[in-house]
């Protein structure tokens, strides 16, 4: 059997920083729209199975209890949206100084934040 | 500096750059589609009720915006998929087991959808 290889403590040692912390939830935004992706294709066979499947699913999206979940799903949606955004501008070559690399930081959290908030509340 | 731009070898798989253009072109594809479709959900009335839903899904535009959405979202998704897996299972067949059950899925969930969205643009 092969033998487990220690790591040196890292999540423990490092401290958090704002390039670190958003390319995680990058990662974690990513994961949770792919289980989203899975919900969207139940919402379409509800509307194939009928009125009472449709209606059913809606009031259970719509529910008070079920609030919190969608502000988290939405505000996974705006980030990795905004932050994909700033992966694409990565790719051409810019905004990859560490300056600027806050910045956009920064302004993706604002918008994702804001947006959620906006589309949250009209839902 | 050009001695680093071309590769020596192709690497044990063969392909890699690939994957990575895939997830930059689905991403655009994405962008403006996935916001389409987020502002439909929550600001078309429409939506919130079965007649409203069917009506909705006749129009064509909307049906043909739903596909391109589908296909992008669940291939994106998976290229996604394929890097979280492989970044952390470590045991080869839990790996091979986690990776196909992934590309199933998002197969099943993709095939899933196309069929319903032909369905109800279909009828009535």
């Amino acid at each position: 059997m092969k033998k487990d290889k220690p790591l040196s403590p890292h999540i423990q040692i490092y401290r958090p920083q704002l390039t670190s912390v958003l390319s995680i939830l990058h990662r974690v935004t990513g994961l949770t729209l792919v289980m989203l992706s899975f919900c969207i294709s139940a919402w379409l066979l509800t509307g194939v199975y009928g009125p009472e499947y449709y209606q059913d699913y809606i009031a259970i999206l719509s529910h008070p209890l079920m609030r919190p979940f969608s502000f988290l799903a939405l505000f996974a949606f705006f980030y990795h949206l905004f932050n994909g955004l700033r992966h694409l501008l990565w790719d051409t070559g810019w905004g990859l100084d560490l300056k600027t690399a806050y910045k956009t930081g920064w302004s993706v959290v604002a918008l994702s934040i804001g947006l959620t908030l906006i589309f949250w509340i009209s839902f | 500096m050009d001695l680093m731009k071309t590769p020596r070898s192709l690497g044990p798989a063969r392909e890699g750059p690939s994957h990575w253009w895939h997830q930059r072109i689905s991403s655009i594809a994405l962008a403006p589609l996935g916001l389409w479709f987020v502002i439909s959900l929550v600001f078309h009335p429409d939506l919130k009720t079965y007649d409203g839903f069917q009506a909705w899904m006749t129009k064509p535009t909307h049906c043909i915006a739903l596909l391109l959405l589908v296909l992008s979202l669940f291939y994106h998704g998976y290229l996604g998929l394929q890097v979280i897996i492989e970044d952390y299972i470590h045991h080869c067949l839990t790996r091979i087991t986690l990776l196909l059950s992934a590309k199933f899925a998002c197969i099943a969930g993709a095939v899933s959808s196309i069929f319903c969205v032909f369905k109800l643009a279909l009828s009535s």
